[in-house]
């Protein structure tokens, strides 16, 4: 065998052992939860009890928060999405388009939330929300979308800046501009699908963010996936176990899917 | 029917005054370009010629003067309408597209007719060499193949003016020299109106009909290429065009005497008294001590010689001590000279420019 195929080799088995350790590492809480969720922890004797619950008709009273919460939690995840790409991906790319000396400030504004902890954060909230509850809006804890807009700002910003600084705006921007395209259509059509991946992971790390938020939910009283979780934690802890262990796989089953479709998406647009 | 034919424009930039921060990019900058004709901006870097080229095509406004295209002033008319296209030193393609999608976009920026648009992709692509690149993406494609296809996408959308803003500085020197006649031929073709930007004088001297030479937001001179070679209008259009030796001389009268020789002065040479002549290194006449009998010159020694195929640089060290000078002896004369060899310096007689 010649040295090359021989260090081929040697390093198809190192990423093979690293990505094994990896995915022990990762696997091994899920499956500590799936065993809780089956295994009574006084007895020892295992059961399919808090499965069949979650999912039986039989204790739709007790398990009301949770399906709440879910619900609540997808149209926050939506919502914040919605309004965090509205906002941030706009001002990224003028800003590096048009007033490059403001990235900075931009960068600082939007890094500022990983500073706070989120008990701090709630402590300026909650007269804003008690505003917003009585004068403008409603109780909804969708509402809750605008303060996760806040925490995912640092992790889409660095995403999108990550995209943005992979490819040469300006120089895209001037081609568009001179052959006669809008801004807009620069936007749109020539910047965005550029951004594809960084957009993608944006979204995937935000969702992965309020799918996980507690703390702001808790101290807002309002019913998100993780109070939910709480909540039937208190009365069923192997069924929050279930639930927990559900979210994590639909979580990661979201994030493949969404990664899987803007990949399908972009080879279809680019291939026609 | 082909969709090659077009009609050309002229374009004057009047006045135009461009300041950024303390550095004036452009100062009472004023250029015409004639309907059909490739103008090359030259100069160093920061002498003003991208600026002046991202003025016209409006991705930057004069504080300032006026851009008048086809007698229209369009000065504050945004870079979308105003029917210019241009090629980038960096690869403006856009990198989601194919190479044909690339091109359809720019026809349908300009609101070209969804059924015509396949012909004229593939007529621009076949004018460039790549015919069969449709469906690649960019970043299947060489440096060179890239600008190709940036010039097709360029041309494609039949604009008003061409502009190239360094197209060729970021290919090897094969691929350039290739491009550059390329690009020549196609825009003699087509007859659009181009301007282009370049550091590389070689490059402006080989493509443009006329030259602008550009220092610090100015135009220096503006000419054919042979007139900013031979007939330079300014010290720093002879020392940046080429090669000069700067010698000491007298102006007396019109004329110029250089190492005891009476040569003519260009225009736009000091009128009288002591100055520096710029003469070009094929204008020095190199002959062997044993040859020269009473012709006029200096004494020097041969102290290196590189051979370059057509033509020998010759590096002469003069007897009185004064500075080197360089000459470029044509290949049959270089036969005659050897390293270390005595020689007298002479000058052919057209005219030099004296500071």
């Amino acid at each position: 065998m010649s040295r090359a195929k021989a260090k081929a080799r040697n390093q198809r088995i190192f990423r093979i052992i690293v990505l094994g350790i990896v995915g022990l590492f990762l696997a091994y809480p899920l499956y500590a939860l799936f065993e809780f969720s089956i295994r009574f922890p006084l007895t020892g004797k295992y059961s399919w009890d808090a499965w069949t619950k979650l999912f039986g008709a039989g204790d739709a009273s007790r398990l009301g928060p949770l399906y709440t919460g879910i619900v609540n939690s997808l149209i926050i995840a939506v919502l914040t999405l919605a309004i965090m790409f509205v906002i941030l991906v706009p001002t990224m790319i003028w800003v590096r388009l048009k007033l490059p000396k403001l990235r900075r400030v931009v960068e600082f504004i939007c890094l500022l939330p990983l500073t706070l902890p989120a008990i701090v954060l709630v402590v300026g909230l909650v007269p804003v929300y008690r505003f917003m509850a009585t004068k403008v809006l409603d109780t909804s804890a969708i509402w809750l979308c605008f303060a996760y807009v806040v925490l995912v700002l640092p992790f889409s910003y660095r995403a999108l800046d990550a995209g943005l600084g992979a490819m040469d705006v300006k120089t895209l921007a001037a081609a568009a501009r001179s052959m006669g395209a809008s801004w807009m259509t620069v936007i749109l059509r020539v910047i965005l699908p550029n951004l594809r991946g960084a957009v993608a992971s944006a979204a995937f790390i935000s969702i992965a963010v309020v799918l996980g938020e507690f703390t702001i939910a808790r101290m807002l009283a309002r019913e998100n996936l993780q109070t939910g979780v709480m909540l039937v934690n208190q009365a069923a802890p192997q069924v929050a176990a279930a639930v927990s262990l559900l979210t994590l796989l639909f979580g990661i089953a979201l994030l493949v899917g969404l990664s899987y479709i803007t990949n399908r998406t972009h080879q279809k647009r680019t291939r026609s | 029917m082909t969709t090659l034919a077009r009609s050309a424009v002229g374009v004057e930039l009047v006045g135009l005054e461009r300041v950024f921060g303390t550095v004036r990019a452009l100062d009472h900058f004023d250029l015409e370009i004639r309907p059909g004709e490739l103008v090359a901006l030259l100069g160093p870097s920061g002498c003003g010629k991208t600026t002046a080229l991202r003025v016209l095509a409006g991705l930057e406004e004069a504080d300032s003067g006026q851009v008048i295209v086809g007698g229209r002033d369009i000065s504050h008319t945004p870079p979308n309408k105003r029917n210019m296209a241009m090629v980038f030193q960096s690869y403006s393609l856009f990198p989601h597209l194919t190479v044909a999608g690339n091109i359809d976009f720019a026809l349908s920026m300009r609101k070209v007719d969804k059924a015509k648009r396949k012909a004229i992709i593939d007529e621009h692509l076949e004018l460039v060499g790549l015919g069969t690149h449709h469906n690649r993406l960019p970043n299947e494609l060489s440096g060179g193949q890239q600008q190709r296809v940036a010039l097709a996408r360029a041309l494609a959308s039949k604009p008003d003016v061409l502009l190239l803003d360094e197209p060729l500085s970021a290919l090897d020197a094969k691929v350039r020299e290739q491009l550059r006649d390329e690009i020549r031929r196609i825009q003699q073709e087509f007859g659009t109106t181009t301007l282009f930007v370049t550091h590389d004088q070689g490059e402006a001297l080989a493509m443009a009909d006329r030259v602008g030479v550009m220092q610090a937001g100015k135009l220096e001179q503006i000419g054919s290429p042979r007139d900013l070679y031979e007939r330079p209008e300014t010290e720093f259009v002879a020392r940046f065009i080429g090669a000069t030796n700067p010698l000491p001389g007298v102006v007396s009268a019109g004329k110029v005497r250089v190492f005891d020789t009476w040569l003519p002065a260009l225009p736009g040479s000091i009128d009288e008294g002591r100055g520096t002549a710029l003469i070009r290194p094929e204008r020095i006449k190199v002959t062997p001590l044993a040859e020269c009998g009473d012709a006029p010159g200096r004494l020097a020694t041969i102290r290196q010689m590189s051979f370059l195929g057509n033509h020998a640089t010759v590096y002469l060290q003069p007897a009185d001590g004064t500075d080197e000078l360089v000459a470029f002896v044509a290949a049959r004369e270089v036969e005659k000279l050897t390293q270390g060899m005595d020689v007298l310096v002479g000058f052919d007689d057209k005219p030099v420019l004296v500071a």
